[in-house]
């Protein structure tokens, strides 16, 4: 009986003192959070958000907006997370294929993100509904980023569903001292001498090859500006961003070029994130 | 019938002292009593007459028995009377405005009231044992030789200077009394308590004597029209307006800048009597002087119109301001309160925002090297900012002496700083640890635990929300509400931690399930305000609504001018305020500080004042001799109407730097406003002086009461009592009742 009793005491000392232990570190760490609201962690203040679209008749079977999924974003979330602090997806904790972030125009999530790139706009097709919400949220805030297009072809076939969205504003050459060329790196230069990010199979054919950038070789960096002078699309014609980031890991593909790449990506994401 | 009962008058017995005249020793008289107490009781046991049959009549014995040997001794009245026609009695008589009013149609006015009812009822009486003086006042007291005919045309009420002036009548002439009639409505403030200490220790009662209602009839008064005394121009400012209402059930109130409608408002009014405070918010317009009137339509069937309105005047700044926002991370809500302020010409928002880990890109600045490092170097840069926003950025981003500039910077040079959830942000980011802690208004949590997250909130105003002028995304309170209900959810919190008694919560975030927290805090601090917001989503109200929308703008520019507003600059000019009614000593405080916010020891300043007409008025300037920078500057403002005060600050032969401001001179107006019987306060003047409070019906006994003043010339007297009808009266009835008692008992 002594020793149940001796047990019994020990077993309640024990407890008093968790529980003491418990309230005092409640008290000493200082964390005396009153709202009583759970928060969920934090997510990415980024997202590269893919616009899918449908395809024109120069598409590609199963959609012209896939091209270079998942690894271009892949890559270019890797290169944000290490040459700037904005926060972004950590591909490190992500599959490739959960870095791939698609939204259709009409999707009314498209508004909580406000960075859209579409690739190979070239074969897009925008309906007049869907290029009246584009409009909206580039009118809103949204900023526009489209990318590897070449020749005259793709140009008319980009263009056409382009000016459903702005009908009223011209496509301007972005000079090589804009601020979206200072943003972060200094690009004028490369601008000013129109060095071509190229494609893939441009570059495997050294860029001479016509039929592969269907006559369009020299890049241009062309823009639609609002009504303070602020960048809402970049269009960036005749070069393959996209590649250059997915091809990061190539090492068929220069390096210098994918740094380029980079750095054009980068900056257009600071860009969006502080105009 | 009670002063023959009694044997003397009511007010020998309220000034007099009772006592026994006879001589015999006390203890004698409570023998006998006690004697015989003893020999009724134990005559009335033999008589066997029932206990209570026995007390009532022993009780009815013995107060026979002690009236008995009361009136042997010899009760008597000791008091002290005014010697006959040897004291002064001084009378004064209100002669300002308000004396002037009728407080029903077809009345007399209050003053001819008075005057008939002195002369009716006192005078006369007070003449014949007194040398009566008679006085007019208003600002002062003038003697005169007759009420009839007083002028009434004074614009203020001094009753402290009045019976000061009349009390040194007593270093001259024995003052019995004085007799002060008047509504009590002292204009001028005369009357602090230093000063009813004075008069009370003169030892001269004073007799007032309220005239006019003690209630206001049917009036409607703005008794408080209060405005910033300066404000951004473009800004929107809030007009607080107080209304004092008697039997009204609602009004209007219109707010006028230069006789221009600028703003109104419906007012309810609860309850039959008392005060209501309404706010009103209008737009301070581009820079100038606002000469701003705010008025409340009359109650149907009201008289007294001249207390209806009132003015102020505002200055309404031109100047740019600066503000510095320092984000530690680009972030979407970075770009979206920059494309908010884009455009504001009176704003500018020089930013840095930290885009890698040493590098920050600068936007909205005025020099290539402006903010080159990201925060201030020095403090005198922090310091030429009109408030500082903080973003998610660690409090370790900063070093020991710019987190003190930045503590220095709320409460020495009395700048706003805001800071906005993130990250890295509020108690994630140290904040709640650093120099700054204790000047925010809450106890940033800094434990283990994050207090950053996402959260989906609504956010809702607070009844403080609702009165600011952050808090107004529409014109129209209903509209207002609407505004702000219909926008989009937030999608992060930030914890604040436990709020400070000095917090103002001026919105919540609002769970879905009902529960909410603080969302925007701000307190004061020193001379200047801090304020936290626990969220970074606000971009959602941009992209979540159609591009015409303006809420998410409007917001952030009423914050930032709420934030920018009051940051005082560095050479500063204030009146004590900003309208003088009937009062011609304008006060102003210069202040001269140096970039840093600290006084300059050596400043020389040069006032250069203007009146209405243009001409030059002098000025005096009195350093306060604290070494703070600070001076009064005092000029006489004769004329009424618009005053402009320049001030020029130098030191070393340098310009420090100008300040300007104007002061509205206003005649006529004080008489207007509380010009109802102030009862409580002339009760307290007889009571402190040893007077007492009349009313006009009962002033008949106004003369008897002075001569039993124990002022001026007196002479004791003693007034026999014994002989009074009223023991004669009391003997009868005791013994009376108690032969009545015994027939009915039958036990005569």
């Amino acid at each position: 009986m002594g020793s149940r009793v001796r047990q019994i005491r020990q077993q309640l000392g024990l407890a008093s003192a968790v529980a003491l232990c418990t309230l005092l570190s409640g008290t000493v760490s200082g964390n005396t959070a009153t709202t009583g609201f759970a928060t969920a962690p934090p997510e990415p203040e980024f997202r590269f958000m893919r616009l899918r679209y449908h395809d024109n008749y120069m598409g590609y079977p199963g959609g012209s907006w896939l091209t270079d999924t998942p690894y271009a974003e892949y890559h270019l979330s890797q290169g944000i997370r290490r040459l700037t602090r904005i926060d972004t997806i950590d591909p490190d904790k992500l599959t490739p294929a959960e870095a791939v972030f698609p939204r259709e125009p009409l999707d009314p999530d498209l508004f909580n993100h406000p960075f859209l790139y579409a690739v190979e706009v070239g074969r897009w097709y925008l309906d007049d509904e869907e290029a009246a919400r584009i409009r909206e949220y580039l009118d809103r805030g949204g900023f526009l980023v489209v990318d590897d297009f070449h020749g005259d072809e793709q140009w008319e076939g980009f263009i056409d569903s382009f000016h459903r969205i702005f009908p009223d504003k011209t496509v301007e050459e972005i000079p090589p001292d804009s601020e979206v060329f200072h943003v972060l790196f200094d690009l004028t230069q490369k601008v000013r001498d129109k060095v071509q990010i190229p494609g893939s199979a441009a570059w495997r054919f050294r860029s001479t090859c016509e039929e592969c950038e269907r006559g369009g070789a020299v890049p241009h960096w062309r823009g639609v500006y609002d009504d303070n002078h602020r960048l809402m699309a970049v269009i960036n014609f005749n070069m393959d961003l996209g590649d250059s980031w997915e091809l990061a890991d190539d090492p068929e593909y220069p390096q210098p070029l994918t740094a380029l790449g980079y750095r054009f990506g980068t900056s257009y994401a600071l860009y969006a994130m502080t105009h | 019938m009670l002063q023959f009962l009694l044997g003397a008058s009511i007010w020998a017995f309220r000034s007099g002292q009772l006592a026994l005249g006879r001589g015999w020793p006390l203890w004698l008289l409570w023998a006998l009593l006690l004697a015989g107490i003893a020999l009724i009781a134990f005559t009335l046991w033999r008589r066997r007459l029932g206990w209570w049959r026995s007390a009532i009549l022993g009780a009815l014995q013995a107060a026979f028995l002690a009236l008995v040997l009361l009136l042997l001794w010899r009760p008597v009245l000791r008091v002290e009377q005014s010697r006959e026609r040897q004291n002064a009695v001084a009378v004064l008589v209100d002669d300002s405005g308000s004396m002037n009013t009728a407080d029903a149609p077809k009345a007399p006015v209050r003053r001819a009231q008075a005057v008939a009812a002195l002369q009716d009822k006192a005078l006369g009486e007070i003449a014949a044992h007194s040398d009566l003086r008679l006085f007019r006042f208003a600002d002062h007291a003038a003697p005169v030789d007759s009420l009839k005919n007083l002028p009434g045309s004074a614009q203020s009420t001094s009753i402290g200077e009045a019976l000061n002036t009349v009390l040194q009548l007593a270093t001259s002439v024995p003052l019995a009394a004085v007799v002060l009639v008047s509504d009590g409505a002292d204009t001028a403030n005369s009357l602090d308590e230093a000063e009813l200490s004075r008069l009370a220790a003169a030892g001269i009662p004073v007799h007032t004597v309220g005239v006019g209602p003690e209630q206001p009839q049917n009036d409607l008064e703005v008794t408080q029209f209060q405005v910033p005394a300066s404000a951004m121009a473009g800004s929107t400012v809030q007009a607080t307006v107080s209304i004092r209402f008697q039997n009204q059930k609602t009004g209007r109130v219109r707010l006028y800048d230069a006789g221009r409608l600028i703003a109104a408002q419906e007012v309810q009014f609860t309850g039959p009597a008392g005060l209501t405070t309404v706010q009103l918010a209008f737009p301070a317009g581009e820079a100038g002087v606002r000469d701003l009137r705010a008025a409340v339509d009359p109650a149907p069937g009201e008289t007294r119109l001249g207390n209806n309105e009132r003015t102020a005047v505002m200055e309404v700044d031109g100047r740019r301001r600066t503000v510095l926002y320092i984000e530690g991370e680009p972030r979407w809500e970075y770009k979206f309160i920059r494309r908010a302020l884009e455009g504001d010409h009176r704003l500018r928002v020089a930013s840095a925002v930290r885009a890698t880990p040493n590098r920050y890109y600068r936007q909205g600045l005025t020099s290539g090297s402006e903010l080159e490092n990201g925060f201030p170097s020095t403090i005198a840069e922090l310091f030429g900012y009109d408030a500082v926003i903080i973003g998610s950025l660690e409090a370790a981003a900063l070093s020991n002496d710019q987190q003190q500039w930045l503590k220095d910077y709320v409460d020495r040079r009395g700048g706003s700083l805001l800071m906005l959830a993130g990250r890295d942000g509020l108690g994630d980011g140290g904040w709640g640890r650093v120099a700054i802690a204790p000047l925010l208004p809450a106890k940033l949590p800094g434990g283990p635990d994050r207090s950053y997250g996402m959260f989906k909130s609504k956010a809702r105003l607070t009844p403080y929300g609702r009165a600011a002028v952050v808090g107004r995304l529409a014109a129209d309170d209903a509209a207002n509400e609407k505004a702000w209900d219909g926008l989009p959810p937030l999608t992060d919190y930030q914890d604040l931690g436990p709020l400070r008694p000095g917090a103002i919560v001026l919105l919540d975030a609002v769970a879905p399930d009902g529960k909410s927290a603080p969302l925007l805090v701000t307190q004061r601090y020193g001379r200047g305000a801090t304020w936290l917001l626990a969220t970074a989503s606000t971009w959602h109200w941009q992209m979540q609504l159609p591009k015409e929308d303006q809420r998410h703008e409007t917001f952030w520019k009423q914050l930032l001018y709420t934030l920018v507003a009051p940051s005082p600059a560095r050479i500063s000019l204030q009146p004590e305020r900003p309208v003088y009614e009937d009062g011609t000593a304008v006060t102003l405080e210069a202040e001269v500080l140096d970039e840093s916010f600290k006084p300059v020891p050596d400043a020389q300043l040069q006032i250069n004042a203007r009146a209405p007409d243009g001409t030059a008025v002098p000025a005096r300037i009195e350093p306060s001799g604290r070494g703070d920078g600070r001076y009064a500057v005092a000029l006489d403002a004769r004329d009424p109407g618009l005053y402009e005060v320049h001030l020029t600050a130098t030191a070393g032969g340098k310009t420090l730097g100008e300040a300007a401001t104007h002061v509205r001179r206003i005649d006529g107006v004080l008489e207007q406003f509380g010009s109802w019987q102030h009862r409580p306060m002339l009760e307290r003047i007889a009571r402190e002086t040893g007077g007492r409070y009349w009313t006009l019906d009962d002033l008949a006994g106004l003369p008897e009461a002075i001569r039993y003043s124990h002022a001026g010339m007196v002479e004791s007297h003693t007034l026999d009592l014994w002989n009074a009808p009223l023991g004669f009266l009391l003997l009868a009835l005791l013994k009376g009742g108690e032969w009545l008692l015994r027939r009915h008992w039958r036990r005569l």
